[in-house]
């Protein structure tokens, strides 16, 4: 029972350790700033959970998280720093967008899903260069998918500013996607919509995928030694064509379902850089799907409380960025929590019991 | 002829911030701290030089402070990298978010402003004349009426390498990154060398991030590093970590920079041009890529 | 009087209790060697002389005075100075700035080089040691990167020297003229600690022996009172049977054949240079030599790691020229890795997932992508078994934390389970307690039995001489000979090591 018991508290701990650390030491700035932290953490809470439609456009916001989160998660589990997820959410979402508007007369769930499909798969083509790169040249892939990341942003603002311009459109926006490729709401007030069922569906695939089947064991050898996993006989560059393929589909997936299920049309930097907070996520919850979920809903409530945080207080939502700093900054020393201090201590406790 | 003049002139100006970060990067990439916070130190140090550059009126005082609060963001960098032993990566990468959100508060809540910040008051940095350099043809040109700062990346170079080959601290830097056992076995002070490393990386940055905002522009915008911190560490990579080559893939940045300024005239898409820098980096590393594993006979790829 | 004395030394990892109470008194101006096994807690011993590692209790003495070393940087000051067993050296640094490092000439700033280089010169010549100071460690072989580490330590006026395992990379010519070297540094005065497990060495230089066993103290002992046997005996406590009895065996068919492989290393310099061997049914063939003369590289030519230039290795009659180390199991090829830590384990995953690692996909464990648990936990219940590997109740604990021998354990039993035609064993028992040596030389000759083929590379030549019917030996990356074991000795394979022969006749074709 006690082992059962530590091995499932313990990263809970160390994760919820950086997340306290990073509440005290914001609410010191928003003392300095001439606000109550009490009032700002409280309208922050109540702002994303109290009330049915607080609590939908919560998962809402924490829909997209969950995505990125888990296509990081997945090429990290396997040591592969795909910090690439935010391009590939971009070209993602302008697939979905351009099958979208441009597909005539498909019947609305086929289309929904011709456009989801799309969406994943120029989502994985764009993360396949990273990935070739690495596998057969051994290029930096973090280095990479850094740059291919800015690439690809600019890419989708020159296409949306250009050849696809909503025609007198004042900024880079495509034209609305057809009713049939949307995705649907589900309540009046909120835009908690269907892209939330994609997620959770890819969420239990992807805790499939790593839990129980032979390509998570790999990803599990590859991850903690690479040399080993190629000597005793994983194809290590055929693995990370097919790591990075299913990150890159996933994040592709994220794009796509904020395109189909929130803007419904594509604007050129619509992200406000979910892969990046996916990144955090993915460290957050220790590479493990179950952990990326329980991240992902810890921000999409930072997120959806911020700015009624920032209605109901007037403490600015930037403030969240600075929290979310934080808690990566505090996750770094991981490692010095769990070997000096109190997860140590709790540590010993848990071997007293078990030798007792 | 003095089309290539002009793009020459406007290379090093763009050169400089990147250089400056990039230079300064070299050292703690030769004492083995991968410094991904580059990016959130430059920011600090523009919006650090803009807001004292307003308040005080002395651009002396802007410069000193940005770069000491980018020394300050390097210090807790060191802290958490190196004496906590946190991942270096993931601490750099929280660092530049704190950077980015504490930018945007600070200017919310004590300047009222979202997102830009631009005042009349803001003194910028004065392009110099120099006396002997502007007698000099097409060599006056190129490098005369630069932002100091200019001036400053081409001495950082020099020191860089002068420091890194020809002292001490050079020396020891460098074992430590090669080889921290027999920095350790000798005594040397190897936390102490990963500081100062880092330190002088900040120091570098600061600079960097205050030529950013103070010349020609004059004001802040959020985020408006754009990705050069990251630049500046692929240019170290490219540049295998040595000062002139890092220097050289600077400037080969700030050549595509230029270059994209001088078509967006030319009526091209700016978005597209603006690829460039990052898809060049790209092609860079892949040939560097290729021609490395062009001679290897072991199967797969080595553990970090 | 005592140069070092160390009184009631204590070292504790957390719970694990590496050194216990260690009593040592090492006097002035001998060579006092400092035996045990694997593990036994010599290095961390010398770390704590050297102020690598603070003590957890326990007082030591410097000709007489306390001290409290904080670092390496004190000791030295103090006179003390070690070879690590893995040297600290800068590779893209000369030998005179290696050998400086830290106590640089400088005018203002700058390095003084040349001076700095004359003066390192000029107490090279002093020892009369074979170096050339503008040489960069990357280009200069073992041996001589070790007589930069004996110079470095000697060029900052220690009297007392530390040297860790020093002959484990050199030939038996190198260590010869090592263990000269230190009987001549003895002579002028210098106190010597030598940290070894080869008796043979002791006995030619040592003046004291101190055995350790599990971190406990057994005793201090005069190199003239005690033969070998003995000295084994206070190491391991009990008797040892130092050589291992295996009946003669037929041999069959030639199962894996290597004909002239050339092969180049990935920075470009040639590593193997026409190596031709084979193995036969029922055979164990030995590749004997001193480490780094090219046995890692023909092990991963062998195992699909590493591209051949050109030649062929021919397994059953098929080439198995760049097959990928997968297609080699799928042949009935077990692989024991040189590295265990390396290429033999993943030491964070658990035992159950290392028992089945590179045999993961196969139906048994795996049905349409899916693992089979049940399977895979009842597979590694049954191997713990099969090798009598302690420790390991819990398989889903890490396998980094069993023992050496434990863990080599793992690699073979999960090798030997998939039931191979052909055995290839790097350095097989290396940091193994001996104990587990034993138990792991039973399991091949049992293969062997089995009309198995069997190859071991190993650079420790008695196991080589234990084990194979037939040796080949190899130097700077070729086969300079190749013996029957019954018609040939160990002085015999010794000079082989060595690079020297004459008038090759061939055996065994």
């Amino acid at each position: 029972m006690n082992k059962k018991q530590k091995k499932w508290l313990l990263p809970i701990i160390s994760s919820l350790i950086p997340v306290m650390l990073a509440f005290i030491v914001g609410s010191f700035l928003i003392m300095l700033s001439g606000y109550k932290p009490l009032e700002a953490y409280s309208a922050l809470f109540s702002g994303a959970l109290s009330g049915k439609i607080a609590i939908m456009n919560t998962l809402f916001a924490t829909t997209p998280l969950i995505l990125t989160g888990l296509a990081t998660a997945i090429a990290f589990k396997a040591n592969i720093y795909n910090m690439g997820v935010e391009g590939q959410l971009y070209l993602g979402a302008f697939t979905a967008a351009f099958l979208g508007f441009t597909l005539q007369g498909t019947p609305p769930v086929i289309h929904v899903f011709i456009c989801l499909i799309g969406g994943a798969l120029s989502g994985m083509l764009f993360a396949l260069i990273p990935a070739i790169l690495k596998a057969f040249f051994n290029v930096n892939e973090m280095v990479v998918t850094l740059m291919l990341n800015y690439a690809a942003i600019l890419f989708t603002t020159y296409l949306a500013s250009f050849p696809f311009k909503a025609p007198g459109a004042s900024n880079a926006t495509t034209i609305d996607i057809l009713p049939s490729a949307e995705l649907p709401r589900f309540f009046q007030g909120s835009q908690l919509n269907g892209g939330f069922i994609v997620a959770i569906g890819v969420f239990i695939m992807v805790w499939f995928l790593i839990n129980k089947m032979k390509l998570g064991y790999e990803m599990n050898s590859i991850g903690r030694n690479i040399e080993f996993s190629e000597y005793v006989g994983m194809n290590i560059a055929k693995k990370i064509i097919v790591i990075m393929s299913i990150s890159g589909i996933v994040a592709g997936l994220a794009g796509a379902g904020e395109i189909l299920g929130t803007h419904r049309r594509f604007v050129s930097e619509f992200s406000p850089d979910y892969g990046w907070t996916g990144l955090t996520i993915a460290l957050l919850g220790k590479h493990n799907p179950v952990g990326v979920l329980a991240g992902a809903l810890l921000f999409g409530i930072l997120k959806n409380g911020g700015s009624s945080m920032e209605l109901m207080v007037g403490v600015p939502r930037s403030l969240i960025d600075v929290i979310q700093g934080l808690i990566i900054l505090f996750l770094a020393v991981d490692f010095l929590i769990h070997h000096f201090s109190l997860v140590t201590k709790l540590k010993e406790r848990f071997n007293r019991k078990k030798v007792a | 002829m003095d089309e290539l003049l002009i793009i020459l002139h406007s290379t090093f100006r763009m050169t400089a911030p990147i250089a400056l970060a990039a230079i300064g990067g070299v050292f703690a990439h030769r004492a083995g701290v991968l410094n991904v916070a580059l990016e959130g130190m430059m920011l600090v140090g523009a919006f650090t030089g803009v807001m004292v550059s307003y308040l005080t009126g002395s651009i002396l005082i802007a410069v000193l402070a940005a770069v000491l609060s980018s020394m300050i963001l390097g210090l807790l960098f060191s802290v958490f990298g190196i004496t906590l032993k946190g991942n270096v990566i993931i601490t750099g990468l929280a660092i530049n978010t704190i950077v980015l959100g504490l930018t945007a508060y600070i200017l919310q809540v004590f300047f009222g402003q979202r997102g830009v910040f631009s005042n009349p008051k803001i003194i910028g940095l004065e392009p110099l004349d120099i006396p002997i350099l502007r007698d000099i043809p097409i060599l006056s040109d190129i490098l005369n009426n630069q932002t100091p700062m200019v001036y400053v990346s081409l001495l950082a170079l020099i020191l860089a390498h002068f420091v890194l080959y020809h002292t001490k601290l050079g020396l020891y830097i460098r074992t430590v990154g090669e080889k921290e056992e027999a920095a350790y076995s000798v005594g040397l002070p190897v936390n102490k060398l990963k500081y100062i490393s880092v330190l002088i990386g900040s120091f570098l940055c600061g600079l960097g991030g205050v030529n950013i905002a103070l010349e020609n522009v004059t004001m802040f915008v959020e985020d408006m590093t754009v990705g050069r911190g990251f630049i500046a560490l692929a240019a170290i990579f490219s540049g295998q970590g040595t000062p002139i080559g890092t220097f050289i893939f600077s400037f080969l940045f700030g050549f595509a920079d230029a270059l994209q300024i001088r078509l967006q005239s030319l009526n091209i898409p700016g978005a597209f041009i603006q690829m460039i820098p990052f898809l060049f980096i790209v092609l860079v590393l892949t040939v560097v890529g290729i021609i490395s594993v062009r001679g290897r006979t072991s199967r797969g790829i080595k553990n970090e | 009087m005592n140069n070092i004395e160390v009184v009631n030394l204590t070292k504790k990892f957390g719970d694990f209790v590496a050194i216990n109470g260690i009593n040592l008194e090492v006097k002035k101006g001998e060579i006092h060697a400092i035996c045990g096994e694997n593990g036994a807690g010599k290095s961390t011993l010398m770390n704590m002389l050297f102020g690598l590692i603070e003590p957890s209790s326990g007082q030591i003495f410097i000709n007489g005075e306390e001290v409290h070393f904080q670092s390496p940087k004190e000791a030295i000051h103090q006179g003390i100075g070690m070879v690590h067993q893995h040297f600290k050296l800068v590779p893209s640094l000369t030998v005179y700035e290696n050998i400086l490092l830290g106590e640089e000439i400088v005018k203002g700033f700058k390095i003084q080089q040349r001076k700095e280089y004359e003066e390192v010169q000029k107490t090279i010549d002093h020892y009369n040691f074979d170096l050339n100071g503008k040489d960069k460690i990357q280009d200069i072989s073992v041996g001589a990167q070790q007589r930069v580490e004996i110079i470095k330590m000697l060029h900052r006026n220690v009297d007392i020297l530390i040297l860790d395992e020093p002959s484990a990379v050199l030939t038996p010519q190198e260590t010869d003229e090592l263990l000269d070297n230190l009987i001549a540094l003895r002579n002028s005065g210098k106190t010597i600690i030598i940290i070894t497990h080869k008796l043979d060495e002791v006995k030619k230089c040592a003046d004291r022996i101190t055995v350790i066993r599990h971190g406990k103290f057994i005793g201090t002992v005069n190199n003239k009172d005690v033969n070998q046997q003995e000295i084994a005996k206070m190491m391991v406590g009990r008797d040892v049977k130092l050589d291992l009895q295996k009946e003669d065996s037929e041999r069959g068919n030639v199962v894996l054949l290597a004909k002239n492989i050339n092969a180049y290393s990935d920075s470009g310099s040639q590593v193997l240079y026409d190596v031709s061997m084979n193995v036969h049914e029922g055979e164990i063939v030995g590749i004997a030599g001193v480490e780094g003369n090219g046995q890692s590289f023909l092990m991963n030519a062998l195992s699909g790691m590493l591209k051949l230039e050109s030649g062929e290795i021919i397994y059953q009659d098929n080439s198995i020229n760049d097959k990928s180390p997968q297609a080699l199991r799928d042949m009935k090829i077990g692989l024991v890795p040189e590295d265990r830590y390396l290429h033999g384990l993943n030491s964070t995953m658990s035992i159950r997932d290392n028992l089945i690692a590179g045999y993961h996909w196969r139906k048994q464990f795996c049905d349409f992508g899916v693992l089979q648990q049940k399977e895979i936990a009842h597979h590694a219940k049954d191997l713990i078994e099969r090798f009598d590997i302690r420790n390991c109740d819990n398989t889903s604990l890490e396998v980094g934390s069993l023992s050496g021998g434990n863990a080599q354990k793992i690699v073979i039993a999960r090798e030997m389970s998939m039931n191979p035609n052909l055995l290839i064993l790097s350095q097989p028992t290396r940091g193994v307690d001996i104990g587990s040596i034993e138990f792991i030389h039973q399991q091949i000759i049992e293969f062997r039995r089995k009309k198995k083929a069997v190859i071991v590379i190993s650079s420790e030549l008695s196991e080589v001489m234990t084990l194979s019917d037939r040796i080949y030996v190899m130097y700077k990356g070729r086969v300079i000979g190749e013996r029957l074991t019954k018609q040939t000795s160990k002085e015999e394979i010794g000079v082989l090591m060595a690079g020297i022969t004459d008038g090759e006749a061939k055996f065994g074709e």
